[in-house]
């Protein structure tokens, strides 16, 4: 910047340009770690508040359901854990894509970051899932729809979790990973739709947005998914932060060892 | 100045192993690059090869005379073409099961030039000169697998003549080549300067030919991060 | 073209010189398809019911098995970085060599289904329409495997790694595999529909997997 910038007006940006700063913007490892320290404390305090309302009207203000009886309650765990488990892949793909184009760290960061929660509340939605089929079906596992998009879905964690670890070099390794998620994120859609083609669904279709869900259910649900959703964003900041921390104290001990090599180099330096 | 070298630095892992690295190479000019093992000789070669991105800095080929571009912009400083360059790593690329011919064979259809001679015009003759230049013509018939270090050696280095390029990158030539195969190598690089081709090298053992240019690298140790954060 | 010719002809070469591939895929698929069987009891009528199934499980395994050689070789000989430099698109380079592994395990595993049938009781009908199917079907598994295979290139447990990154990927053809398979007896009217779709998965993977194949091998090279 020279001091005849007030004189020449500023050049009009294209809409790309506005975007790349405002990724290089929202993207800078520094920011990141003052706003998430902001940020983390009300989005802890959420998600706790939430679960405790969510759980509690769940259990004791919403009328007991006839037919299902207190199974129904499971609802209230497993949905919204099938709504994160995707929301969180989305999240990798939109990483993954980040860090291909922008090269960004951050977004790998966050890709990395990511993966193991998307995986523990894939995890959690499969095992809700088959305890609250049980009364219905009865048996622990129906290979209906829903259940087994989200097993794939689980599979393409475990996958992404694998292939990070199986590579040393970690610039590398998230490169690579970022394209398997990309392929994921293309195929899952054609998985689910090939399943969902080959079988006439057994399990309950869509409710929410079939507006099924009496007002009764509804109000603890979308609580218990804001809470869900808050929760999710307060541990993804948090194993990010770790992440940042952990490489920042990789490359500090790196650059210790070559500082005392330095000093070794140069003898009498004292 | 065909191709020019600026400011480059190459990473290894987390080590700076390149830093700062300046030159620049005319027609018919050549580099030799020593330097203790694990120095980056290795490093760079791959990355004018286009394999390894450089860390900061630029390798430029410019195929016409150009004024000298604007590094700082990115404006006029293309990387090196692909196909302006004839690679010989550490390691050969021959397949085993093949023979000598069938491996020449196909890169001369990999590459799609018939001719590696002028005089020469169908792409059979220009094979038995090629396989005559590396003394590889009793050898033509039996599978590359059956080869001594020095013949599988020899064999990748007759990749050299199938097709014609400006740009040589040599890491190592003349490891496990006998005197006499050395010497043909030798003579080989000395017509591509003469015919105004530009030859990078890093090697130990000399090469025979008088190099333009030399640089000695020395090990550094300086941690770098493409993942800096 | 010229090069991309080249190469498909010397990758048909080399599977059919060196033959281990081909060969393992087809003993696996064979003694696998025997040993179903002897697991679940010699009922006639069971085997008939899942052999649509149970054929195309098979069909799967036995090719995974086969892919990390697509690329592997050529990395460890110094092949692939040099191709790197010949006039053909790293693209095209996984097209040509994602064809050669169709052509030398793909069509070979889909022209024994008829005698994998044999095995497994599948109704004489349905031997015709399986093989077509699998014609049909198997590409698509070549292509998505080429991406596993270049992903996962140069890594120590890659060809362990790689079928637990692929084989999701291979659902959407396993079902319309078998739902054509199947539809073709009961006339069901998903016989069309599911060769269409078959085939639709095929062109589509054909058409985008280069892509991701290409950068996976520029990471994996440099």
């Amino acid at each position: 910047m020279t001091d005849n910038s007030n004189t020449t007006a500023p050049q009009p940006l294209s809409i790309w340009q506005k975007l790349n700063e405002w990724v290089n913007a929202v993207a800078n490892p520094g920011q990141f770690l003052k706003y998430s320290s902001v940020i983390l404390p009300w989005l802890g305090g959420l998600a706790v508040l939430g679960l405790i309302t969510g759980l509690y009207w769940a259990f004791f203000i919403t009328p007991v359901e006839e037919e299902m009886g207190k199974t129904v309650l499971i609802m209230f765990v497993h949905v919204p854990a099938a709504w994160i488990s995707q929301m969180c892949y989305v999240l990798i793909a939109a990483s993954s894509f980040g860090l291909l184009v922008w090269r960004h760290p951050l977004a790998d960061v966050s890709a990395k970051a990511a993966a193991p929660i998307g995986a523990i509340i894939t995890f959690l939605c499969l095992v809700t899932g088959s305890l609250w089929g049980r009364p219905d079906w009865g048996t622990y596992w129906q290979w209906d729809l829903r259940m087994t998009s989200v097993l794939v879905l689980f599979f393409l964690y475990i996958g992404l979790i694998t292939l990070r670890n199986a590579i040393d070099e970690e610039v590398q390794a998230g490169k690579v990973t970022a394209i398997l998620a990309l392929v994921g994120v293309v195929l899952l859609p054609v998985i689910k739709w090939s399943v969902e083609w080959q079988q006439s669904a057994l399990h309950q279709k869509a409710g929410i947005i079939r507006g099924e869900v009496s007002v009764d259910y509804l109000i603890p649900l979308l609580i218990m998914a804001l809470s869900y959703t808050a929760l999710f964003f307060y541990l993804h900041m948090k194993a990010m932060r770790a992440e940042i921390y952990r490489r920042r104290t990789v490359a500090q001990q790196r650059r210790l060892a070559y500082n005392a090599l330095k000093d070794e180099q140069q003898p009498n330096s004292e | 100045m065909p191709l020019i070298i600026k400011k480059l630095s190459l990473r290894r892992g987390s080590r700076l192993l390149i830093k700062d690295l300046s030159i620049s190479l005319d027609k018919g000019q050549s580099l030799l690059l020593t330097g203790p093992n694990g120095v980056g000789k290795t490093t760079l070669i791959r990355a004018i090869a286009g394999f390894i991105p450089p860390h900061s800095g630029h390798i430029t080929y410019l195929s016409t005379p150009q004024p000298e571009p604007d590094f700082e912009n990115h404006n006029g400083a293309p990387p090196p073409e692909p196909e302006l360059i004839h690679y010989i790593g550490h390691k050969n690329g021959l397949r085993t099961s093949l023979t000598v011919l069938e491996n020449l064979e196909f890169w001369q259809g990999f590459y799609g030039t018939a001719s590696s001679n002028t005089e020469t015009n169908t792409a059979e003759t220009a094979l038995k000169v090629v396989m005559k230049t590396f003394s590889l013509t009793t050898l033509m018939d039996i599978p590359a697998g059956y080869l001594s270090a020095g013949q599988k050696r020899r064999l990748g280095l007759a990749r050299l003549l199938l097709s014609k390029r400006p740009l040589w990158l040599l890491d190592e030539p003349t490891v496990s080549l006998d005197r006499l195969s050395a010497e043909l190598l030798a003579k080989t690089a000395e017509e591509h300067l003469k015919q105004g081709g530009i030859l990078i090298a890093a090697t130990h053992i000399p090469l025979g030919i008088p190099f333009t240019k030399e640089i000695e690298l020395s090990p550094n140790y300086e941690p770098a991060y493409a993942d800096q954060i | 073209m010229s090069a991309f010719y080249a190469l498909l002809k010397r990758d048909i070469l080399l599977s059919l010189r060196e033959g281990g591939t081909i060969g393992i895929a087809l003993g696996f698929n064979l003694i696998v398809v025997s040993i179903l069987p002897l697991g679940l009891g010699p009922d006639m009528n069971l085997l008939n019911q899942i052999a649509p199934g149970a054929l195309w499980v098979t069909l799967l395994l036995s090719l995974l098995l086969s892919l990390d050689r697509i690329f592997l070789n050529d990395y460890e000989e110094g092949t692939l970085e040099l191709m790197v430099h010949g006039p053909l698109p790293l693209e095209m380079v996984g097209v040509a060599k994602a064809l050669a592994h169709w052509l030398t395990v793909g069509v070979p595993l889909s022209l024994m289904t008829p005698v994998m049938g044999l095995l497994m009781n599948l109704s004489p009908e349905q031997f015709g329409i399986l093989t077509l199917a699998a014609l049909i079907g198997t590409p698509a598994l070549s292509f998505i495997g080429a991406i596993g295979a270049a992903l996962t290139l140069g890594l120590k447990r890659g060809g362990l790694l790689l079928p637990l990154l692929i084989l999701p990927f291979f659902i959407p053809t396993l079902i319309f595999g078998v739902s054509a398979t199947t539809g073709f007896l009961f006339a069901s009217g998903n016989f069309e529909s599911s060769l269409a779709l078959l085939a639709a998965i095929t062109l589509s993977a054909i058409a985008l997997a280069p892509f991701p194949i290409a950068w996976a091998l520029r990471f994996n090279l440099s």
